[in-house]
């Protein structure tokens, strides 16, 4: 494989596991989400 | 309502057993999910250990895996009652599964050219993903949790943007490969790319489905099903990669078979309302694992002798093809060295020397004769290898098979004469111009046929015929040795020595009746023999067609 192809797959790489980390974060560490009371049927019907 | 996340809010079931089994799981849901994953597991593992080094191979193990990851977060988000592990996990399914089909597009371009997709390629893959990537653990993926079902209010990221991203890599390699087709040199790598190609596509849309039918309906029972098609399509991938690079297939196809039926059966096991048939879904595995073993067994050993007697041939081929040589170049030097004693001895008899004693006359008109038999000897050896390589060269012209005939027999009627045999030539009317090789149809066919009728017949006659209308038939009958039902299976055949025929003929090579066909069969005409049995006399017949 290329040197500047395995480079850019490797940053590719890293990104993913950081995005990963950072959703880990977002969302059982600073739970920065809401809740929405009902079901997902429910909530497209009343759309 | 709409509220800000509570720590303390769960959803209504309990917490998992080991990550996955909770009561929220569908009905089929445990059944939908492990078989694709240890299918599939096994399928990969299998191949793989079979082909390590392809490079294709280890591209469906990286798409394997993505997509068991894949499958596996999808229990995990289905089995938890934590909004936040579900935030969590939906969001890293969403982030993973774009990746699919990028594995899937690096597998095709290693399926078609042996190599992984340029730097330009995947930077403009990188740019698509970028978003992806960055927007992942933000509100523009998941937003947030529905209270009752547990499942993700899904943002532009996660409901478009993602599947836009699918769409795009699957057009491109549908773009990809239709220009790979367009440009194969032969309709059988059309056919290859082609195959891999539909086999690519039923995976990606099977693995999709699942996802679109649930984002757009809701309804993620339905949604499920669709994972069953890819241990399927995997094993279809894997069959078609090992079968374009000539890879022990049917042993391969006896294993992956036996592997998936006995995880059919084992999988029935995770089934909740079997209790009453679990007994007998365990005979059944054993039965399948048994059986399943004596069949890879026996498939495997009918290889391995299949591939012996392969190698076997082909060193047969060899051995043959340097023997024909051997005998090719031993006859040629033989021929010279005849036909310079040929040359000397025909001197003698001559009187080129001048006048020579009796006596030494004589021994060198029978040492003449024997050298001419020698030569023709050799020359019908060198013929019949010839005639095997496929080198023998026919120059074909008009002539009259009438006067060709009558001339081959009046310079045989001598010796029928000694023999006290009669030479019976019978011509009907009509027209007997022929286009064909004139020499080798006089010293091949009709000689070789008439003389075979002179020394295989002790007394009697020899009758030859020739008539003609929609073919010209040429036919030679005789009265005597006959040939029984054995020797006519070999006699025209290469060496077919009729079993007393040396016994009758000493100068018999064999080779004469084979070389008779193969000039019959360059004329497009047909030779065989018809005889009541031994000592009941035989008719040869040469059929030529006319024109």
């Amino acid at each position: 494989m290329e040197r500047n192809m395995r480079t850019l797959l490797e940053i590719v790489i890293i990104l993913v596991f950081l995005s990963i980390g950072l959703t880990y974060m977002r969302a059982v560490m600073l739970k920065d989400f809401y809740v929405v009371e009902g079901d997902t049927a429910g909530a497209e019907f009343l759309e | 309502m709409i509220s800000r996340m509570e720590p303390a809010f769960l959803c209504p079931w309990e917490t998992p057993s080991f990550l996955i089994f909770s009561s929220n799981a569908y009905p089929l849901f445990y059944y939908a999910h492990f078989v694709p994953i240890l299918a599939g597991a096994c399928l990969v593992a299998l191949i793989l250990w079979r082909n390590p080094r392809s490079l294709a191979i280890r591209m469906l193990s990286v798409l394997f895996a993505i997509s068991a990851m894949w499958i596996f977060l999808d229990m995990v988000a289905t089995a938890t009652n934590r909004p936040d592990m579900v935030v969590f996990i939906w969001s890293v399914v969403v982030l993973i599964e774009p990746f699919a089909y990028v594995a899937a597009f690096f597998l095709f371009y290693a399926f078609a050219h042996e190599k992984l997709p340029s730097f330009r390629e995947l930077s403009a893959m990188s740019v698509l993903l970028a978003p992806l990537i960055i927007l992942a653990p933000t509100a523009y993926n998941i937003p947030g949790v529905y209270t009752e079902d547990c499942n993700a209010d899904e943002g532009f990221i996660a409901s478009h943007y993602s599947y836009g991203v699918e769409i795009a890599l699957t057009l491109w390699i549908l773009f990809i490969a239709l220009r790979t087709i367009v440009h194969a040199p032969t309709l059988d790598e059309k056919k290859k790319v082609g195959i891999f190609l539909i086999g690519l596509l039923a995976f990606l849309v099977s693995f999709a489905s699942g996802n679109l039918i649930g984002t757009f309906t809701g309804d993620w029972v339905t949604a499920q099903y669709g994972l069953f098609g890819l241990p399927v399509f995997i094993g279809f991938l894997g069959y078609l990669i090992v079968r374009f690079r000539a890879f022990n297939i049917k042993t391969f196809a006896a294993q992956a078979l036996v592997i998936a039926l006995a995880l059919l059966v084992f999988s029935l096991l995770f089934l909740r309302s079997i209790e009453n048939v679990r007994s007998i879904t365990i005979i059944t595995l054993g039965l399948v694992c048994a059986l399943g073993w004596f069949l890879v067994r026996s498939v495997r050993q009918e290889i391995e002798q299949r591939q012996l007697i392969e190698k076997q041939e082909k060193e047969l081929e060899v051995a043959n093809k340097q023997q024909e040589s051997l005998l090719h170049f031993i006859s040629h030097e033989v021929k010279g060295y005849l036909s310079e004693s040929q040359a000397g001895f025909s001197s003698i008899v001559e009187g080129d020397f001048g006048a020579v004693p009796v006596n030494l006359k004589t021994m060198a008109q029978n040492a003449l004769t024997g050298v001419r038999r020698g030569v023709l000897t050799i020359t019908d050896i060198l013929d019949a290898v010839n005639f095997r390589r496929g080198t023998m060269q026919y120059e074909k012209q008009p002539f009259d098979l009438r006067k060709a005939i009558a001339d081959v027999v009046e310079e045989l009627r001598s010796a029928a004469v000694e023999k006290g045999i009669l030479i019976d030539l019978n011509v009907g009317k009509g027209s007997y111009r022929f286009v064909g090789d004139e020499n080798k149809i006089r010293r091949h066919v009709l000689r070789n046929l008439i003389e075979n009728a002179i020394n295989y017949t002790p007394r009697g006659t020899v009758k030859v015929e020739l008539s003609d209308g929609a073919i010209l038939r040429f036919s030679v009958k005789d009265t005597g040795i006959g040939i029984g039902p054995e020797d006519m299976r070999i006699l025209f055949t290469e060496g077919g020595h009729g079993k007393d025929s040396i016994k009758v003929n000493v100068h018999s090579t064999g080779y004469g009746l084979y070389i008779s066909r193969q000039v019959v069969e360059a004329h497009g005409g047909k030779i065989w023999a018809e005889s009541e049995g031994e000592g009941k006399g035989a008719t040869f017949i040469v059929e030529f067609p006319i024109g």
